[in-house]
């Protein structure tokens, strides 16, 4: 296997071959968004349900009691948008699908599959590797929608229900605390990280030779290298915000 | 069609071929590789299905090297090649039948398409297989899985087939069928490589015999 900044430039040429020819992508594609995205709603619903409700309901009290109740919206922000969503989401997407995607690949090259499709004539990258990243970076932006949808949401009925805020205070304030530079930044850092996630689990999971053995050896790989380029992005994410927007309330 | 191989050194561990090794098979002819195990068969297979590189000299298909070739003259000559694994390696995520279409839907999206489906349509009723379409490769017996491979190899009817480990893993019938139609190809023009050590029926099919042995120069021999 070439190494990874050579796989990465392979990938990029072929997207332009991908997109002459994109029904053959076509079924892979559909099914990794089924595996990654749709499958994982349920399970991204729960923890963005708990987490919204539990910052709300925690955060609001301690806020109210050192005089700043509107903070608790922008740490909201934060949780279930800016920061930590496409963080945890990241990692979510890593356990479930960054570690299939390099176990199948992996035991594929293991099988021949791999080199059956090479002696076909049917392009590695444009088959095997372009619809799981374009697969992951989709299942990715949408589950990270659905995340904050869903935290913002529980957040509100915690706040109507339970600490009897207003809709409109609610409302207000939570559509004070997001500025367009969160949003970008959100969307940013879940289209990096579903590239990179993707991108380095087919890149391991091609790097198996021929014993069944590397398979898990390859994944270990695939959820270091994952982690570290995850937490790179989200670190670099927060650096881009705290030049870019001062720290104020 | 032609397989020329040039000075060729296989890059492989226990380098049987420290010595080059030279093929020359003309269309219709029929190369036989024998060997023990471990001698490097499936390397010098490996090597002429252009999956890995040489570790010297070239291997030429109609005197063109997989090497010069930009891609879609890559693919251009693979669609000329059948070729068959040592193992059926099927798509274990894909119907028999999602198999067997995948060169078609890669290759044929225009109305060729229907005449494509209807060659493999064919191959299908000649192999008797097509009550397996719908199922997935682990539920295929060995022979099952086998069959199905040649049948996507033959797909492109193709003017070459290289086959490793040839008629391995076949049960009697279709081992028997399977004879036949490698008889019938090579009467069609179509050259065969096949890597066996099914020395009885392939002795009746070879025109040439190479002869692989660890640690030492291949013996190869015109029939």
């Amino acid at each position: 296997m070439p190494s990874f900044g050579v796989f990465v430039i392979q990938l990029l040429l072929s997207s332009v071959n991908a997109l002459r020819n994109r029904a053959i992508g076509r079924q892979v594609y559909t099914v990794q968004v089924f595996f990654s995205g749709f499958e994982a709603l349920g399970l991204i619903s729960l923890v963005a349900c708990v987490l919204g409700g539990l910052v709300m309901y925690v955060g609001f009290d301690f806020f109210v009691s050192i005089g700043q109740a509107p903070w608790i919206y922008f740490l909201l922000n934060m949780i279930v948008l800016r920061d930590v969503a496409p963080f945890l989401i990241s990692f979510i997407l890593l356990a479930r699908s960054g570690t299939a995607i390099s176990t199948e690949l992996g035991n594929m090259k293991v099988n021949k599959e791999v080199a059956a499709l090479q002696v076909m004539g049917i392009g590695i990258m444009e088959y095997l590797v372009l619809p799981r990243i374009w697969a992951m970076v989709t299942s990715l932006f949408v589950l990270g929608c659905f995340f904050t949808a869903t935290g913002i949401l529980s957040a509100y009925l915690v706040a109507i229900l339970i600490l009897n805020i207003s809709h409109v205070e609610f409302w207000q304030f939570m559509f004070q605390a997001i500025s367009l530079l969160d949003l970008g930044l959100m969307a940013a850092k879940l289209i990096l990280c579903g590239f990179m996630l993707a991108a380095l689990s087919c890149y391991f999971g091609l790097s198996v030779n021929q014993s069944v053995t590397e398979v898990p050896q390859f994944m270990i790989k695939t959820v270091g290298y994952s982690v570290l380029s995850v937490t790179l992005i989200n670190g670099v994410g927060i650096l881009i915000y705290l030049t870019m927007n001062e720290f104020s309330f | 069609m032609q397989l020329k191989v040039k000075d060729l050194i296989v890059d492989t561990p226990s380098l049987f071929t420290q010595e080059r090794l030279n093929i020359q098979l003309e269309p219709g002819e029929c190369l036989v590789v024998q060997g023990e195990m471990g001698c490097g068969k499936t390397s010098l297979f490996n090597t002429l299905v252009g999956i890995a590189k040489p570790y010297a000299g070239q291997v030429l298909f109609n005197n063109i090297s997989f090497e010069l070739l930009n891609e879609l003259d890559v693919i251009q000559l693979r669609k000329s090649q059948g070729v068959i694994f040592d193992r059926p390696a099927l798509l274990s995520n894909q119907t028999v039948e999602q198999n067997l279409l995948l060169c078609a839907d890669r290759f044929y999206q225009d109305d060729s398409h229907l005449k494509h489906a209807e060659q493999l349509s064919f191959l299908i009723n000649e192999f008797n297989v097509s009550h397996l379409l719908t199922l997935r490769p682990h539920q295929l017996s060995q022979s099952q899985s086998s069959i199905i491979a040649i049948i996507r190899a033959l797909f492109h009817q193709p003017s070459i087939l290289l086959w490793d480990a040839a008629l391995s893993g076949l049960d009697n019938l279709s081992h028997e069928r399977m004879l036949k139609k490698l008889f019938d190809l090579k009467q069609e023009g179509v050259s065969l490589v096949l890597f066996s050590d099914h020395t009885r029926e392939m002795h009746h099919l070879a025109d040439q015999v190479l002869r692989l042995k660890k640690n030492e120069v291949p013996g190869h021999e015109a029939i």
